[in-house]
């Protein structure tokens, strides 16, 4: 324990007169600094994490791009394909999610040495609150700029803060001076400091909301900021009046911190050709099922949660999930609700790619009076993968697929 | 068709029809009564495939007939009448004029034929039971039963039916309520079978005023007949799981506790159990037992109670909520506590009560 809340945490729970310091640690083009670091000869190469692009012909999309990449103009969230034409010569590398949680692990264990109020946002950025820990430490700027030495220092790796009174600024200000960046917003300049950003940077602004609040001439979060209450609320619904209040600088949103247990689970499979043959998809969602309830129990977790990723080949993505009294852990188990938010999402159209998770973790552990015969059967099959590898062991289903696949080729 | 009946009578006998038809919509025709003329009588009839239910009330029949009807607007018609003579007449194209005092209705309906076919209810009568009895047995079970599940042979009850005397028998996989009594069905009867939760449920509502109920099973029906009510229910496949062990299971920590005792304690610190788990500590040491729970968001709660034991100290997570549920429906006065360690199952039975044999046996959660 680092000792917060005693020296100066009281006002600064939920708007009293105190301004809460917050920070967002971003880690720069993390992925691809890890791999840079690691690979001395990568140093100053375009360096694109991601699927394979095969020559071009790749799916898949880029994880992340080192600077030197993104001066290509490859960017994150790019089909692969893409990232290969604009730059051919670019060193293409598989994600090596393994080793970029260890260095994730090393990463959130520096900054929680400076409090204990740290908020893992996703593998390479993080909130913290260190309001009560500015008497001990110095300002926020002071501590942000400790951190971003420390982190330097013992994982050569460098990170952009942004330090501000709430979680938007200084998430957005994190962003500003990227990479290595320190951006600090005073305490009563936030909305100054937002107004001339395009409404895009705000959260809960994607493409749709943008392009309504661009019909109706809003460009800047300024612009939101002014807006009639009404006006927008007939426009954009509650959800308008959530925009504005952001746009004001107003978010008292809590860094909430996060045991280091996962959140959620999940494995994903990008289809080589978009498909819409019945068994193929069945057949891949038990594969990924299997796969996802592999790591529950090598974690020993179950999910109550089990979430559907859907996406057909115009690129539109749906979620679907579905909460179960038992939580699971078996591929078995997962499958059956699986199936049941696949049919109800899948119309006539060609899918691209399907996607499984499980969350809703909970260390309640309920025993079973009978435990499942499949529990079992799937305890065996770990062990027996632990031993001979991933292929010694496999579903009479998948099989029968795998030798159509080779026919059909 | 062409009959008068009496309002509270017919209600009564519509009241429960309209409980199975209102299930599913997805068939329009489901939603209806079919109502028809026999000797005497009106009989009305309804279907939601799975569960199907015919019964009659007394009626003076000028014209014979039948007709169906919606069923849950025809109930809400008919409770809405003042007490008298209900008079009912199919006209052309299957309407349905209803007259009772000096309201007069005319109901959209729909011919019989139309109408899935009734399974053939007439061979119940293989085992009686005593209605109190299974009514009782039914109360200790229900709660513990599965409300969906892919096991869905879970969702239900087994019934064992031996010697004079009835078990059932429900379990979700975590927990099991097992009752048993003596004296309950015929001497000679032998039976194992599964017992739909919708079939228990409707069953309970069925045997309502009535001393006996009949029961009967073909190769796809279970068939129970209670008074002039009859129900047929689709008989479940699945292997129940091997209970008997589980019932026979024992523990070496013993403690009687008066029952309200328990109920008062239990509520008090489930308020603040997690919402989600419901967990709940339950430590048992010489001369007193406590219970305890923690939420991470609301704090923690705590209460002792006094209990003569002298035993060793033994400490229990359980799911709070499932142990007032036994304790809601076990009545009796004592509740006897059975504990072993904090992997192994609880079994709590009322304590002293010779009429019926109740465990309850639930698996502890890891805290």
């Amino acid at each position: 324990m680092n000792g917060i809340g005693d020296d100066g945490g009281k006002g600064a729970s939920g708007g009293g007169p105190v301004a809460r310091a917050i920070l967002h640690v971003d880690m720069d083009a993390f992925f691809a600094a890890v791999e840079q670091r690691d690979r001395p000869e990568l140093r100053g190469q375009p360096v694109v994490i991601g699927a394979d692009p095969k020559g071009g012909s790749g799916r898949g999309v880029v994880s992340t791009a080192s600077y030197e990449a993104r001066r290509f103009g490859v960017g994150s969230a790019m089909p692969i394909s893409k990232a290969y034409r604009l730059c051919p010569s670019g060193v293409f590398l598989p994600v090596d999610m393994e080793k970029y949680a260890r260095v994730s692990d090393e990463i959130m264990g520096v900054l929680r040495r400076y409090t204990d109020l740290v908020e893992p946002v996703s593998i390479d950025e993080a909130f913290l609150d260190v309001t009560g820990r500015r008497r001990a430490l110095g300002p926020g700027q002071a501590i942000a700029a400790s951190i971003k030495k420390a982190l330097r220092d013992e994982t050569s790796l460098t990170a952009s803060i942004g330090v501000a009174s709430s979680k938007l600024v200084a998430k957005i200000a994190s962003d500003l001076e990227k990479p290595d960046g320190l951006v600090v917003v005073a305490p009563g300049s936030e909305a100054e400091f937002l107004s001339p950003l395009p409404v895009r940077r705000l959260w809960g602004v994607g493409p749709k909301t943008e392009e309504s609040l661009l019909k109706i001439g809003i460009r800047t979060i300024g612009d939101l900021a002014r807006q009639d209450r009404a006006r927008l609320e007939r426009r954009l619904g509650s959800h308008g009046q959530d925009l504005r209040s952001l746009a004001q600088g107003i978010d008292d949103r809590p860094v909430q911190p996060e045991s280091s247990a996962p959140k959620s689970l999940g494995q994903e499979h990008t289809f080589e050709r978009d498909t819409d043959d019945i068994e193929t998809l069945r057949v891949k969602l038990i594969e990924l099922c299997d796969e996802v309830g592999r790591r529950l129990r090598e974690h020993s977790l179950a999910g109550r949660t089990i979430t559907l990723k859907y996406r057909n080949e115009t690129f539109q993505t749906r979620t679907r999930a579905e909460t179960i009294a038992d939580p699971a852990d078996t591929g078995e188990a997962i499958f059956t609700v699986a199936w049941r938010l696949f049919r109800a999402v899948h119309g006539r159209g060609r899918v691209r790619l399907l996607g499984v998770s499980a969350s809703g973790f909970g260390s309640h552990g309920q025993l079973q009076l009978f435990p499942a015969d499949s529990s079992s059967i799937e305890h065996a099959r770990d062990a027996v993968r632990r031993r001979f590898g991933d292929g010694a062991l496999t579903r009479a289903s998948l099989l029968v697929q795998r030798r159509g696949d080779r026919r059909a080729e | 068709m062409d009959l008068v009946v009496d309002r509270s009578e017919f209600a009564k006998e519509l009241y429960l029809v309209q409980g199975i038809a209102e299930r599913r919509n997805a068939i329009p025709i489901l939603s209806n009564v079919l109502l028809e003329t026999s000797a005497g009588k009106i009989e009305l009839s309804a279907t939601d495939l799975d569960l199907s239910l015919r019964t009659s009330a007394n009626a003076q029949v000028s014209e014979p007939g039948c007709i169906t009807v919606n069923a849950k607007k025809l109930y809400e018609i008919v409770r809405s009448l003042p007490d008298s003579d209900v008079h009912m007449k199919v006209v052309e194209d299957s309407w349905l004029i209803l007259h009772c005092a000096q309201a007069r209705f005319k109901i959209a309906g729909i011919s019989r034929d139309n109408f899935p076919v009734m399974p053939d209810m007439t061979q119940c009568g293989e085992i009686r039971f005593v209605a109190e009895s299974l009514n009782d047995l039914i109360n200790r079970t229900l709660f513990a039963m599965t409300a969906e599940d892919h096991r869905y042979f879970l969702s239900g009850a087994l019934l064992v039916v031996e010697n004079g005397s009835a078990a059932l028998v429900a379990t979700d996989g975590h927990r099991l309520s097992y009752a048993r009594r003596d004296a309950s069905c015929s001497e000679e009867a032998k039976k194992r079978t599964l017992l739909p939760r919708k079939a228990v449920q409707e069953l309970v509502r069925l045997m309502d005023g009535e001393s006996e109920v009949f029961f009967g099973q073909t190769e796809q029906h279970l068939l129970f007949k209670v008074g002039r009510r009859s129900m047929a229910s689709k008989t479940v496949e699945g292997q129940f799981p091997a209970f008997e062990s589980v019932v026979a299971t024992k523990g070496d920590k013993i403690v009687e506790v008066e029952r309200e005792r328990l109920i008062g304690a239990l509520k008090r610190v489930c308020l603040l159990s997690s919402e989600r788990t419901r967990a709940v500590r339950v430590a048992l040491e010489n001369g007193r037992l406590i219970f305890s729970a923690t939420s991470p968001d609301l704090g923690e709660a705590r209460e002792e109670v006094e209990v003569e034991y002298e035993g060793g100290e033994v400490v229990v997570g359980f799911n709070g909520q499932y142990l007032i549920d036994f304790l809601g429906s076990s009545g009796g006065e004592r509740i006897c506590i059975e504990l072993k360690n904090a992997e192994s199952q609880g079994v709590f039975r009322p304590a002293g009560d010779k009429t019926v044999d109740h465990r309850y046996v639930v698996m502890p959660m890891r805290l």
